[in-house]
This record gives structure tokens, C-alpha cells and sequence, in this order.
């Protein structure tokens, strides 16, 4: 025993770059791991007002423990074209797409958003380490992957209000960029990437600058966005709003292919309603073969999103002599979900959506009991007891509001 | 040439025998190769004028039975098999170069070498025949294997499960403690094997030399006894028992070519290839470094599989598993060869191993097993072997028509002499120096009677035959690589993940040994798919097979 190297000094989850920021606000010690670092499950004893920032005002989020690499050189273009199921080749400087990658078995083992900073210069940020999978890929290709992930910090902005903080922060000249679009601006002196793009359905921003900026990045956008009531927003608030935008998480909805222990746990994109980030007619990228395979035959299952009815919801409560309890945040465990008495499917994340005012998640159907409109039960558990509540399935995003896609001037 | 219904590339052995066999059943077959002469490594040159050298293979252990009997190869060739496989040198050749217990001869007659073994060690004599039959029963566990595609554990939907229980009856007939026993000795190191047998350091020393041949470990390496193993599986003596051909390995590789030829097979060579075309996801055929492509409905590729996989195949249409696979495949060649013109021959004092020498039995060099470990020591440590392993050969004793009247030749392969080591010109003079050491101590006056002195090193066979790492076995043979894993798992069965793609060199199963069988197992695998129509039914073949590969 004496032989086991002295480990009490060292922790099991490392700060971020913005720890010395999100530390003393954390006043819950809430914290979650993300990818080995620490990151607020909620800064206040209720991620409510965490939430309502995003839906109402703006929220920051200290994203980096994201995965991102950086691929440069001639061959860059196609080494992320061969890895993402999504044409790469159309994707001009300053725009950021989304796509998911597969396996050669054409099942999902991650998403994420590639972001074209020049002519041969990529960042791909994943949810999970990548390194190896890019590397074997780059394979024969000119081309130069580096793993950026702790040197570049990354910040979430989002929120109605997102653009008048960012703008109130030093990013008023250079305009809001585009959906999806991508531009640089000093912010704080801080020189940082600021992309279009989120993971709450709503307008927002993500900022990219180098670890050691990542401080004064913060304290300009807090100080700005004092008048806009910004509000620093943990993994609570996000999961919520990310539900509602029926935004899938690696993990929860999907599991990666390369960690599936059963083929039943691995998801193609067509399963996981990504058919759209499928382009079929590129060259050859990795699990094409098998996606095409696959758009020969009909589909087994499909990712939509329910809704929980809620007269049902308080029948079965009223039973056991209570009111409907309600999830207090999302719930990331799995739900059956049954048609007469035959199980067809599963929820995979659900939460009670505070701007819809409505009980709703996120499942895995399958395809015949997948169409908008159909009703189907899920199990849920009262006072230990399983029961079985209504459930329609609804179209999605559950949120949408016209301002995620907007471009405010 | 255009639409044809196989392209083989590599016309070498097993590339000459699948194109044989694919002509013969009616398939139109271009075999495509970048040496002029068909035939590999395979090769007979004339170094020097009047010597005729076999500049690649020098020995080999010997074609498969299945193949010598379906293309008639019995009496083509004249193949030299001396009464006496081995002599080995006994005493610490390294140390003080005495060779005090004289010479071990190893005869194919059992009873003579044990009587031979007895002055060496009179327990050693008595174990002797078992020791044969425990090897030999292994080696006919290993042939029923050998026999067969491998079976793939994780795929058997794809072996099928006729074809698991036809093998399991057989390996029952070959008996449940044999193949038990096998399975015990595959992972054991030639040193572990051998000291369950053997007190004596020559018996020990030269039969681990065997094990070693051609890998890049010592016999203190774990799972070493495989060598021996495979050996004996392709009907090789575990002293030794290979076989040269007369006149030189090129009339062997005339013959196959001739055999390719008039099946209807056509002969592409200088012509080395390029890339593999694919086309919609599947093998179309191949373009040619020189320009110009050969459309064809498979390509079988027996060029080595880390060469085929990463080189001619574009990488994108690899799974990246397979990719990967390919790129960790081990190629470590140290076995250098050097062909040695005499003028004359000087006696050593022992008559009996003169005697045997001059009728070319392969005199050895590797007096224990320790002495074989240390010449690896140099090479794990990247550096070259100073008292290097030794088999010298003297080709023109039973072969005079290979040198001049009055010449000599002598055939030396020797190891270990790590590619990339030392950069080529220094490379070839030390391992000549160190091989020429060796042999002087048992030959004096040898360098007196040097006319000429040819040296291929691992470096050579790389450039000459196209050999990743100067592998001369397409990859190492080792347990990892071996079987349903050799050359990957999903390429174990001759098929790739890429449609109408196949492998079939010695870097698939069974191997290496110059027995071309693995050509002939992936022509069955070519043919049994151009039946059932495999190649035109891409999309759910191509589904299916990346499937199974995922699930290795």
C-alpha cells in the first residue's frame, strides 16, 4: 500500500481557465464534472433565474471544457469532409456548420460544429476526446491536427438579450455576424472567435479566445451586460433550454458507437433524426457506404419529441393521494414508452419546460409510432410504484423563436 | 487487357498460384507486377559471370501440398533436399571461437541424429523422437487450421456454422490432447519450449535459430515457439528441412508462371501499380504508375498488406479501424543474405562436417540459445548482431552448374540486421564483416578464397520486392499477426471491408513459407464471390461486412 503514489493533493477534476471567475459565484458548490473539469451545475441554490436569463435576458456559460481541434493545411478541407457526414466543401471562411460523424458502421460516435476560420483552417469542437479518431483519419492527407482544447476557452452568450451585451462589450463596429456565421473582435483586448452559434435554440453567441484571455473576456462581458441582466448560468439552466431545442446529448440521447457495448445501443443519424446532415452524393466519408445502405430500407426508429399529458399526469398522482411532482430540473434517465402493451421506444431526456409550461422530452420511437400526433404511454414512477402516464408525440424544436435564427443590427 | 474479371498484383508465388487457379476456372486474369520477370522474390540472377545467385528467396519450406497437387508442380522442378538438413557448430563460436564438441549433424533419419545428439548429451538423444512427435503433432493441429479460412470468433455468422464444426471434427480426429497441448506451446517462447527437452546448448541453440528465422525476436521472446510451430504446420522438420530448387528459385517461378500462362492468365510486368481504383465504394481494377489503368471486377492484391492497404488504397475508403490495423502491422525485417563466390574451399578439420558442407547441408551458426538471444540484443536496441546467427549453404555442392567450373558459391542468410539502422553502404559492410567473422572462425582462410561478395539487406528486399520494412514475411509471424488476425481482423478471410478488394500474399493466412497457400485460399475466396455474385452486390455485401469488421 505504502507504494501507491500520494494523490490527496491532486484533484479529480481541474479548474478552467475561468475558475478564478466562476469559483467564488458558485455559491452552491454545485459543481458537476465535465470532461474532467469542474464546471457549475448552477451558481444559485435554483437554476430558475439561471434559466429565465436564457429565455429572457442573457446567460453566460463557461464552455471550455468542449472538446476543439484545430486543422490546418492544405489538406484540412478534406480530412473534416472525410470524418463529417455533412458537405464540408461548401462551407465558406467565416461560416460554422453542424454535423455529426460516424463510424464505418454509419452509427453516430459524436457532433459537433466545425468552424472555417481561413482558407485552410478549421477548429471541430466534440463533445468527447477526438484526437485519435482525427489522427487515423488525417491519414495521406497534407495536414497539420492539433489538439487546442485547454489552450482555447470557450464562453456560451446566449439569450434575447446576447447581442446588445456583446455589443455594449466592443463587438458593436464589426456588426452581429450571421446564423452560423463566424468573426473575430477584440473584447476586453482579448483578440476572440465569436460564432453564431449555441446549444440553447435561442439567439446566442459562442466565444473562443486563448485560456490566458479567457478572464478579461468574462469581466467585460459581466460588466457590459450589468444593465441587460446577465446572469453567469451553469449545466442546469442549459440542459433545460437545450431540451426545449430539442438538442440531442451525447451520453443521455445518443451513446457514442465506439463506447456501445451492443449494437442496440448504437444510433445512425437517420435514427437519431439527422438524416438532413447526411450527404450522400459527397465522396467517399467515413460510413457512407453503410448510410446508404441503410436509406434503402425503412427506418427503424426515430428521435421525437413527446409531450406529457397533463390531465393524465394528475390522475395517476391524484391516485396515490398527490399532486403532480414535477422534475425538478431535466432528467437524463431513460423512460419506456408503450403503445397498448407492447414497449416501443424510449425517453431519453425530459424536463418541464418553464417558458412552455409544459412537461416534455426528448425519445427514441419506433418509426410506426414516430409520427407527429400519435399517442403513446410512458412509464414513470409514483410513490415507487410504476405508472403509466399519456404522451403525444409533438413536433420539434418544442421553443423556436424567431429570434434564434435572427441577425440583430 | 481492358475488363478483365481479375487483377492480381504481385506476380510473385502466391500471386502466380491464385492467378493459376482463377485462369483455370475460366476468369479472365491480367497478374501485374513492377519487376520485369515474374516470380517475386523468387529470383535467380547472374551476379558475377557463370554464378547464378538466388538474389531473394534463398530457402524456402516449400509449397503446400494442395497447391503442388491442383497445379501439377510434382517433378516440374528439382528440388534439393540434402540427407543432411543442418550441421550445427557447437562451442561458444562467439567467445572463443573454439567449436570444442565438434559438429551436430542433423539427418532426416531420426535415429541418425539422435545418435548424433548422444555425444552431446545422452538425455537429449532419448528425447529426441518425442520431441519430433510432439512438434509434429502439433504441426498437424496447425494443418487443419492452416487448412481452412480462418474462423473468425466474433464473426462465426460469416464463417458459417458448417464450417466451425467441420473444423472442430477435425481437429477432433487429430486428437483433443494434441490440440490441447498445441495450444499450450503457441505462447510459449522457443526457450521455454526448448528447456522442457533439451540440456544441451547446440540442440537448443540451432533448433531455436529455426524458431527465429526471419523474425525480429530473440527465443527468449514470448511466443516464439510459433516459428517452429509453423514450420512444422508446412511440413518443415523442426531442424530444418528446406528446400532449394536446381538451377536456381527462378525455375520454380517459371514454372508457375508458365502454369498462370497457359490457364490463360496474362503476364503484366515492369508495370508496378499504382492505386487501386474504387469505384462507387468497390475494387474496379488498377492504374499503373506508368499510366494507363487495367479495369477488373476484383483485385487481388498479394503485395504485402500494409503496402496494399495504406499505399494503393485511398485512404478514405478504409474504414479507420482498418487503417489503423494496417498501419500496426509489424514489418521488421533483420534478415540480411549474401551470396559469397569462392574460389576454393579450405578443410576444417572435422571430415564429417566437410563431408556434409560440400553436399550442401546448411552449416549453422548459433551454438545456444543464448548466443542467438544476444545477437537480438543488438537489434532490440536498434544496433546490428556483431556475432551474428548463421546458416551458410554451400549451393554449388550439389549444384555445381551455379558457379563456374571450379567455383563456389556459398548462400548465407543471417541475422539480426535491423532495417534502417545504419544508412545502406555502412549497413552492408558491417553485416558483412560480421557474417564473414563467424564464418572464419569455422573456416579458416575463408577470406583468401572470397572472389565476389554480394549482400541484400533488409533495405534491399524493401526496394527490390517492394517488402514493407524489409519484411520478407508481409508481416511479422507472430501470435498477433497470425491466423484470424493476419494481416487484420477484418481482412483475415482474404475479403477486405473494401468490395471486390482481396489479399492473398503471405501477409494473409497461413503465411509465409513460400507455400502458396494463402494465393490459393483467396482465389477460393475470389471465385467463391464471383459465383454468388458477390462483386455486383455491393451495397449489402459492403453493409454486412462492415458490420462484422466492427465487431473485431
Amino acid at each position: 500500500m505504502s507504494n501507491l503514489p500520494d494523490r490527496s493533493g491532486v484533484s479529480a477534476a481541474l479548474p478552467t481557465p475561468l475558475h478564478s471567475r466562476t469559483g467564488p459565484l458558485c455559491r452552491t458548490s454545485n459543481w458537476r464534472r465535465w470532461s474532467g473539469f469542474l464546471a457549475a451545475d448552477s451558481y444559485e441554490p435554483s437554476h430558475h433565474r439561471e434559466y429565465h436569463a436564457v429565455r429572457a435576458a442573457a446567460a453566460l456559460f463557461d464552455i471550455s471544457p468542449l472538446f476543439k481541434y484545430r486543422l490546418t493545411g492544405p489538406g484540412a478541407r478534406a480530412l473534416a469532409d472525410r470524418m463529417l457526414t455533412r458537405d464540408v466543401t461548401r462551407l465558406a471562411t467565416g461560416r460554422v456548420l453542424y454535423s455529426p460523424w460516424c463510424d464505418a458502421r454509419g452509427k453516430i460516435r459524436d457532433d459537433g460544429t466545425l468552424q472555417r476560420l481561413g482558407e485552410d483552417d478549421y477548429r471541430l469542437t466534440s463533445a468527447q476526446p477526438t484526437l485519435g479518431w482525427i489522427t487515423d483519419l488525417a491519414r495521406g492527407l497534407d495536414v497539420s491536427v492539433s489538439d487546442e482544447s485547454e489552450g482555447t476557452a470557450a464562453l456560451a452568450l446566449q439569450g434575447p438579450l446576447s447581442w446588445k451585451v456583446l455589443a455594449a462589450a466592443g463587438a458593436r463596429a464589426i456588426g452581429s455576424p450571421r446564423y452560423f456565421g463566424l468573426t473575430r473582435a477584440p473584447l476586453g483586448g482579448v483578440e476572440t472567435w465569436i460564432s453564431r452559434t449555441g446549444y440553447t435554440g435561442d439567439l446566442g453567441y459562442e466565444l473562443w479566445m486563448p485560456a490566458d484571455g479567457a478572464c478579461a473576456v468574462w469581466d467585460t462581458l459581466i460588466e457590459a451586460g450589468r444593465d441587460f441582466g446577465i446572469a453567469p448560468a451553469g449545466l442546469a439552466a442549459l440542459d433545460i433550454a437545450r431540451i426545449e431545442a430539442a438538442l440531442p446529448l451525447v451520453h443521455t440521447d445518443y451513446v457514442p458507437a465506439h463506447e456501445a457495448l451492443i449494437g442496440a445501443q448504437r444510433s445512425s443519424p437517420f435514427e437519431m433524426g439527422l438524416g438532413w446532415a447526411v450527404d450522400l452524393d459527397k465522396p467517399a466519408f467515413v460510413g457512407k457506404e453503410a448510410l446508404r445502405a441503410e436509406t434503402g430500407e425503412p427506418p427503424r426508429w426515430r428521435f421525437c419529441g413527446i409531450a406529457i399529458d397533463w390531465d393524465s399526469l394528475e390522475r395517476v398522482f391524484w391516485r396515490a393521494g398527490l399532486p403532480p411532482l414535477l422534475p425538478h430540473g431535466a432528467v437524463r434517465s431513460s423512460a419506456p414508452l408503450f403503445h397498448k402493451s407492447r414497449q416501443v421506444g424510449y425517453a431519453s431526456s425530459r424536463t418541464w419546460s418553464p417558458v412552455l409550461k409544459s412537461y416534455i422530452g426528448l425519445a427514441h420511437i419506433e418509426a410506426s409510432h414516430g409520427p407527429v400526433g400519435t399517442n403513446l404511454e410512458m412509464q414513470i414512477t409514483v410513490e415507487h410504484r410504476p405508472a403509466r402516464v399519456g404522451v403525444r408525440v409533438v413536433k420539434t424544436p418544442f421553443f423556436n423563436p424567431r429570434r434564434k435564427r435572427a441577425t440583430p443590427a | 487487357m481492358n475488363g478483365q474479371d481479375v487483377v492480381v498484383i504481385g506476380a510473385g508465388h502466391n500471386g502466380l498460384v491464385a492467378a493459376a487457379l482463377l485462369a483455370r476456372s475460366g476468369l479472365r486474369v491480367a497478374v501485374v507486377d513492377g519487376r520485369t520477370e515474374p516470380g517475386g522474390c523468387l529470383v535467380t540472377e547472374e551476379l558475377w559471370p557463370g554464378y547464378l545467385v538466388d538474389t531473394g528467396t534463398t530457402r524456402a519450406v516449400g509449397l503446400d501440398p494442395d497447391v503442388v497437387r491442383e497445379l501439377e508442380i510434382d517433378g516440374a522442378v528439382d528440388l534439393i533436399r540434402p540427407e543432411i538438413p543442418v550441421a550445427a557448430l557447437s562451442g561458444d563460436a562467439g567467445a572463443d571461437g573454439s567449436h570444442g564438441g565438434g559438429a551436430l549433424l542433423f539427418h532426416r533419419d531420426p535415429e541418425v541424429t539422435a545418435r548424433n545428439i548422444a555425444r552431446f548429451s545422452a538425455r537429449d538423444a532419448a528425447r529426441w523422437p518425442a520431441f519430433l512427435e510432439a512438434v509434429e503433432n502439433a504441426g498437424r493441429v496447425l494443418r487443419v487450421l492452416y487448412r481452412e479460412v480462418p474462423l473468425v470468433p466474433a464473426g462465426i455468422r460469416r464463417t458459417g456454422l458448417r464450417h466451425l464444426i467441420g473444423a472442430g471434427v477435425r481437429l477432433r480426429r487429430v486428437g483433443k490432447k494434441e490440440a490441447l497441448e498445441t495450444t499450450r506451446m503457441l505462447p510459449m517462447s522457443m526457450e521455454e519450449l526448448l528447456a522442457e527437452w533439451f540440456e544441451s546448448d547446440i540442440v537448443a541453440g540451432s533448433l531455436a535459430a529455426e524458431g527465429v528465422a526471419g523474425i525480429t525476436l530473440g527465443p527468449l521472446g514470448g511466443a516464439t515457439a510459433l516459428g517452429l510451430l509453423h514450420g512444422a504446420a508446412c511440413g518443415r522438420s523442426p531442424a530444418g528441412s528446406q528446400w532449394r530448387v536446381r538451377g536456381g528459385m527462378a525455375r520454380l517461378a517459371a514454372v508457375l508462371a508458365e502454369r498462370a500462362t497457359t490457364a490463360g492468365a496474362e503476364l503484366v510486368t515492369g508495370s508496378p501499380v499504382a492505386e487501386v481504383l474504387i469505384s462507387d465504394g468497390a475494387a474496379a481494377g488498377v492504374r499503373l504508375v506508368a499510366g494507363g489503368e487495367i479495369a477488373a471486377r476484383a483485385v487481388l492484391s498479394c503485395a504485402g498488406p500494409r503496402h496494399t492497404l495504406l499505399n494503393l488504397v485511398d485512404p478514405a475508403q478504409l474504414p479507420p479501424d482498418l487503417a489503423r490495423s494496417a498501419a500496426n502491422i509489424r514489418c521488421r525485417g533483420s534478415l540480411a543474405t549474401l551470396a559469397i563466390a569462392l574460389d576454393g574451399l579450405s578443410a576444417t578439420g572435422d571430415p564429417a562436417l566437410d563431408a556434409a558442407f560440400q553436399s550442401g547441408t546448411t552449416v549453422r551458426a548459433a551454438p545456444s540459445i543464448n548466443y542467438v538471444e544476444r545477437a537480438y540484443d543488438a537489434a532490440k536496441y536498434g544496433g546490428f548482431s556483431q556475432s551474428p546467427v548463421v546458416d551458410a549453404t554451400l549451393v554449388t555442392g550439389p549444384d555445381p552448374s551455379l558457379a563456374p567450373p571450379g567455383m563456389h558459391l556459398l548462400s548465407v542468410s543471417a541475422q539480426y540486421f535491423p532495417h534502417g539502422a545504419l544508412e545502406p553502404d555502412r549497413a552492408r559492410e558491417t553485416a558483412t564483416q560480421a557474417v564473414l567473422g563467424v564464418l572464419e572462425r569455422w573456416m579458416p582462410g575463408l577470406h583468401d578464397r572470397i572472389r565476389h561478395v554480394g549482400v541484400f539487406m533488409p533495405e534491399d528486399f524493401e526496394a527490390r520486392f517492394g517488402m514493407t520494412g524489409g519484411d520478407t514475411q508481409h508481416g511479422e509471424l507472430a501470435l498477433d499477426q497470425w491466423f484470424f488476425m493476419r494481416p487484420a481482423g477484418s481482412c483475415a478471410q482474404y475479403r477486405t471491408p473494401v468490395p471486390g478488394l482481396y489479399l492473398g500474399g503471405a501477409g494473409s493466412h497461413p503465411g509465409p513459407g513460400i507455400t502458396g497457400r494463402p494465393g490459393m485460399m483467396a482465389a477460393k475466396a475470389v471465385l467463391a464471390d464471383q459465383r454468388t455474385g458477390g462483386s455486383q452486390n455491393h451495397g449489402r455485401r459492403s453493409r454486412k461486412y462492415i458490420q462484422d469488421c466492427i465487431l473485431l
